[in-house]
C-alpha cells in the first residue's frame, strides 16, 4: 500500500501541479507581461524561455552526470545498450521532465498559441538535451573527466587560507558559503540573478515590483540549495559523532547562507530603491527566511523523508507554501528545527 | 579511565553483542579480534558514543560516551568515513579543527599531512581519494589533539606500509601521552606488536583475553577455526 502511495505521489503531485500552472499561474504570467510596460512581449517571452533553459540545463548536467554515475554498474550487470541505459536513466529521473515541461509552459506565455505542439516541441527538446547530456556523461566515466585530467596536473599544490587560520568561526562560515559556490546549479542561478537583478536597475519600476523582483530571486536561489544540502547532510554523521551541537552548525549554516543569499539581493534593492532603510528591511526579512530555509532543509535531510524523492518535493511545497503565511511560518520554522534537533540528538544517543 | 559495564545491543538472533564488560585506567592499547560479523564495529559504535546499547553502561572518566562534551575527548576513525564528496582534504582537516577544538591543532595538521605523505592531496575532493587516503586522513581526525580515547576501526585497510608504521607510531605516541586506544583489526600481527590485551569476540561475548606478545595465531584457529 504504502509502495503504491510511494509511486503515485510524483503523478498526483505533478498532476495538481500542471492544473495549478494551466489555470492559475500561467494566466495571471501572461496578464502581467501585458501590464509590463515593453512593445515587443515576444522578446520576454523568449528571454524567460532562454534563462529557464540555461538554469535548466546546467542543473540537468549535474543531475544526469551523478545518476549516469551511480547506476553505471546496472548497465554492466544487465548488459543494457548505450540506448536502453538512456532510457533507463530517462525514467528514473522522470520528473524532471514534468518539471521542465511546467516551467518552459509558464515562461514561454504565449510564444506558441497551439499549446499541444508546444508541448510535442518541449519533449523533443527536453529528450535530445537530455541525450546529449546523457552520451557526454557515459563516455566521460570511460575516458574519465577532462576537469580532472586538467586538475591532475597541478593537485600538487598545498592551498591553506592563513587568514582564517586563528578564526574557526570565520574559517567556518568561509568553508560553508563556500562549497555553496561547488554545485553548477546555485552557481547558475546566482550568476543568473545577479546579471538580471542589475539588468532591472536599469528599469524604471514602482518600489513594489523592484521587491517583488528582487524577493522571487532570492527565493528562487533558496530552492536551488537543494542541490547543497544533499551533499552537506553527508558531513552531520562526523559532526555528531564529535560531540558538536546543532545549535552550532545551525549558526554556521545560517550566517554562510545570508552572505550567500541575502547580502547582495538586498544590495541590488537597495541600490534599485534608492532607499538604505528599504534595503536594511529586505535584508531582514530575507534573514528570516533563510533561517526558516535551513531549518526545512535540515528537518527534510535528516528524517528519512530526504531518502524519498516524491516525499521531499510534497515537503518542500508544503513549505514553500507556508513560508508565506505570517506566524504559521515562524511556528513551522521553530517546528522544523525542534524536530532536527531531536533526530540529531537521537542519532547521537 | 573507561567502563563498560555489562553493555548488550543485540539487532537480531546471533548479530550484536551481548554482556560485554571490561574497563581500561589509560595509557594503554586494547585490540578487538573476531572474525566478520563477531561484534567488533557494532562494539566501537557504542564505546565512541555513536550507538546506543540496549543494556548497561559506557562511561569515560565516570561520565557517559554519549554526552556532547565527552564526545570531544574521544576521537574515532569508523570503518567508513562518511563526509560530502564534494569536501576537499585540508578543508575537511580544518573543519574537524574548528569545530571540535576552537581552531586548535592546525600545526599537527600540517605535521600528520607531511609524515603520511598527503601534501599532495590537499586540494582534492574527498571522494576522488582512495580507500587507504581516506583512512590516513580519518587517522589524522581521529588523533587530532590527542583525545583520552582513540578507537579506530580497522585502522589498515587499504593502507600502504608507510601509513601502517606510521599509524603505530602515532598509536605508541598516544599511549605514551595517557590515551586508551581500542583497535580493530584482522591483521594478527599487526595487533600483537602494539597491544597490552587482546579480546577475542565469540558468540557476542567476549570469549578470551590475551595479553602482550602471546600466540594470537593459536588462540584464533582455537577459538573460530
Amino acid at each position: 500500500m504504502t509502495d503504491t502511495y510511494m509511486k503515485l505521489t510524483p503523478l498526483l503531485l505533478s498532476s495538481i501541479l500542471f492544473v495549478i500552472v494551466i489555470f492559475i499561474v500561467e494566466p495571471a504570467y501572461i496578464i502581467h507581461i501585458n501590464t509590463v510596460p515593453f512593445e515587443n512581449k515576444q522578446l520576454i517571452y523568449m528571454l524567460g524561455s532562454l534563462i529557464v533553459l540555461v538554469a535548466f540545463t546546467a542543473t540537468m548536467v549535474n543531475v544526469l552526470g551523478e545518476t549516469v554515475k551511480s547506476e553505471h554498474q546496472i548497465k554492466y550487470w544487465l548488459v543494457l545498450s548505450r540506448q536502453e541505459f538512456f532510457i533507463y536513466i530517462f525514467l528514473k529521473k522522470i520528473y524532471w521532465y514534468y518539471l521542465f515541461l511546467i516551467l518552459m509552459y509558464i515562461v514561454s506565455g504565449d510564444l506558441c498559441k497551439n499549446k499541444f505542439l508546444l508541448c510535442i516541441l518541449l519533449t523533443i527538446l527536453y529528450i535530445t538535451l537530455t541525450y546529449l547530456i546523457y552520451t557526454e556523461k557515459d563516455a566521460a566515466i570511460y575516458r574519465g573527466s577532462r576537469r580532472i585530467q586538467a586538475k591532475q596536473k597541478k593537485r600538487a599544490r598545498h592551498k591553506d587560507c592563513r587568514l582564517f587560520r586563528n578564526r574557526p568561526n570565520i574559517e567556518l562560515i568561509f568553508l560553508s558559503w563556500k562549497y555553496r559556490y561547488a554545485y553548477p546549479g546555485n552557481l547558475i542561478c546566482k550568476a543568473g540573478a545577479t546579471g538580471l537583478g542589475i539588468f532591472a536597475l536599469r528599469w524604471k519600476l514602482s518600489e513594489s515590483t523592484y521587491f517583488l523582483i528582487y524577493f522571487l530571486m532570492f527565493l528562487l536561489f533558496i530552492l536551488v540549495d537543494d542541490d547543497y544540502w544533499k551533499k552537506e547532510i553527508a558531513n552531520t554523521p562526523l559532526l555528531r559523532s564529535m560531540g558538536i551541537a546543532l545549535g552550532k552548525y545551525f549558526r554556521t549554516n545560517l550566517m554562510s547562507g545570508i552572505c550567500f543569499y541575502s547580502a547582495l539581493m538586498s544590495l541590488l534593492y537597495g541600490l534599485a530603491s534608492r532607499s538604505v532603510s528599504g534595503g536594511i528591511v529586505f535584508l531582514l526579512l530575507s534573514m528570516c527566511f533563510v533561517c526558516y530555509w535551513i531549518s526545512a532543509y535540515l528537518y527534510i535531510y535528516l528524517s528519512k523523508a530526504g531518502q524519498i524523492e516524491p516525499l521531499k518535493l510534497l515537503l518542500f511545497v508544503v513549505a514553500l507554501i507556508l513560508e508565506f503565511i505570517p506566524i504559521i511560518n515562524l511556528g513551522v520554522g521553530i517546528l522544523f528545527y525542534r524536530k532536527a534537533r531531536i533526530i540529531w540528538r537521537k542519532a547521537s544517543c | 579511565m573507561l567502563e563498560i559495564k555489562d553493555i548488550d545491543k543485540i539487532y537480531s538472533e546471533g548479530a550484536g553483542v551481548k554482556e560485554i564488560s571490561f574497563s581500561s585506567e589509560g595509557g594503554e592499547i586494547l585490540a578487538l579480534i573476531g572474525p566478520n560479523g563477531a561484534g567488533k564495529s557494532t562494539l566501537l559504535n557504542m564505546i565512541s558514543g555513536v550507538l546506543c546499547p540496549d543494556k548497561g553502561q559506557i562511561l569515560l572518566h565516570q561520565r557517559n560516551v554519549s554526552d556532547l562534551e565527552t564526545k570531544k575527548n574521544i576521537g574515532y576513525l569508523p570503518d567508513q568515513i562518511s563526509v560530502s564528496p564534494h569536501i576537499r582534504m585540508l578543508d575537511l582537516l580544518h573543519l574537524v579543527s574548528d569545530y571540535k577544538y576552537g581552531g586548535n591543532y592546525k600545526d599537527e595538521i600540517d605535521k600528520g599531512i607531511l609524515n603520511y605523505h598527503l601534501e599532495k592531496y590537499c586540494n582534492e575532493k574527498f571522494s576522488k581519494l582512495s580507500m587507504g587516503t581516506k583512512k590516513k586522513i580519518g587517522i589524522l581526525i581521529a588523533f587530532m589533539g590527542t583525545p583520552d580515547l582513540i578507537i579506530l576501526d580497522e585502522p589498515t585497510n587499504g593502507m600502504d606500509t608507510h601509513g601502517i608504521l606510521e599509524l603505530k607510531k602515532n598509536i605508541i605516541e598516544a599511549k605514551e601521552k595517557g590515551s586508551i586506544v581500542v583497535i580493530s583489526s584482522h591483521i594478527l600481527d599487526f595487533v600483537n606488536s602494539i597491544a597490552d590485551r587482546n579480546l577475542f569476540l565469540k558468540d557476542m561475548r567476549i570469549e578470551n583475553i590475551a595479553g602482550k606478545n602471546e600466540d594470537l595465531e593459536e588462540i584464533y584457529t582455537r577459538l573460530y577455526l
